[in-house]
């Protein structure tokens, strides 16, 4: 990357009402850190108490998928234990109506579809029937099995106020990348 | 074990267990980078002394701010463990308490206090913090 190039990049997230990006290895200090700089950025911008609440509430869910779920990932096990990181992509902006969080992640190809799937019938839902399909979920899933990725986005679909929306493109090698933008 | 007290952080909650008086509160932020490992500590004991309660007095108070969806499982399963309690004879009270904007939480709430029928639910509003 050439040092010019570096200021383009910046105006062009700042054009499209980027407030954070960050691309590389996530990890859970980083999610502390940079959800303790949006909650200040949004106290500053004296955002709508519940508008805020519910994006940060949103933001944890998607670190947390990136720190979990992501199928690029790199790691060494020694005396130590097993360190590992995955790579992620988040960003958080502000649009017209209100607020975005748009994450992207790889993931396998055959995970691809039963996604799709679940967050299609998702996005369909009323807030109502989200919260009972939330308890149902919660019960079926026993808190030991994190790895269930149905609750994060049932979590994250009650609380976008203004939807959903999701793609996933071929990323050759198996591989798929997924992103999830989510409106409140 | 008499009482179990520890203070919040930013994304752990205060905890404070009285085995004695029966009270127990969760308070403040949820969103632990492992939940097992944070509530299991907090969990097993409780559940090992509420076995035992017979015709006691027990109130439980959750007063989140914010909670992530995985402990919102740990939250569930405590809201099972008291009905059950509650159940066999004691006398359970569960204090849902939110501050007064947050529908997420009251909602959260409610939906999970529909299941329960032996155990009394309050929900309390709490003035925004600042």
């Amino acid at each position: 990357m050439l040092i010019d190039e570096l200021m383009e990049l910046r105006r062009e997230l700042s054009d499209r009402g980027v407030l954070f990006c960050y691309s590389g290895y996530v990890t859970e200090p980083l999610l502390e850190g940079i959800g303790a700089a949006l909650r200040s950025k949004l106290a500053i911008d004296q955002t709508d108490r519940q508008q805020a609440k519910n994006l940060f509430s949103i933001y944890v869910e998607q670190v947390q998928n990136l720190i979990r779920y992501s199928a690029e990932k790199e790691g060494l096990v020694d005396e130590a234990g097993l360190l590992e990181l995955r790579y992620g992509i988040l960003t958080v902006g502000k649009e017209e109506n209100g607020y975005f969080i748009l994450c992207g992640n790889l993931i396998r190809r055959q995970d691809v579809e039963p996604l799709r799937t679940a967050l299609v019938a998702l996005s369909a839902m009323e807030r109502k029937a989200l919260t009972a399909l939330y308890k149902e979920t919660l019960r079926r899933e026993a808190p030991k099995h994190s790895k269930g990725a149905g609750v994060g986005f049932i979590h994250i679909a009650r609380l976008a106020a203004r939807g959903l929306d999701f793609g996933f493109f071929d990323a050759g090698d198996d591989r798929s990348f997924f992103t999830l933008k989510a409106r409140v | 074990m008499t009482i179990l007290s520890l203070a919040g952080t930013t994304r752990t909650p205060a905890v404070e267990f009285d085995f004695k008086t029966n009270q127990f509160a969760l308070l403040g932020e949820s969103y632990p980078e492992d939940v097992s490992e944070f509530y299991g500590p907090v969990i097993t004991p409780l559940e090992a002394h509420l076995r035992n309660q017979k015709g006691a007095n027990i109130s439980f108070k959750f007063e989140f701010l914010y909670f992530n969806s995985g402990t919102a499982k740990v939250v569930m399963q405590l809201f099972d463990m008291l009905e059950q309690v509650a159940a066999k004879g004691n006398n359970v009270a569960i204090t849902w308490a939110c501050e007064k904007d947050d529908d997420n939480i009251r909602e959260i709430g409610q939906e999970f206090a529909e299941e329960l029928k032996y155990a009394k639910f309050i929900l309390k509003e709490l003035p925004q913090s600042p």
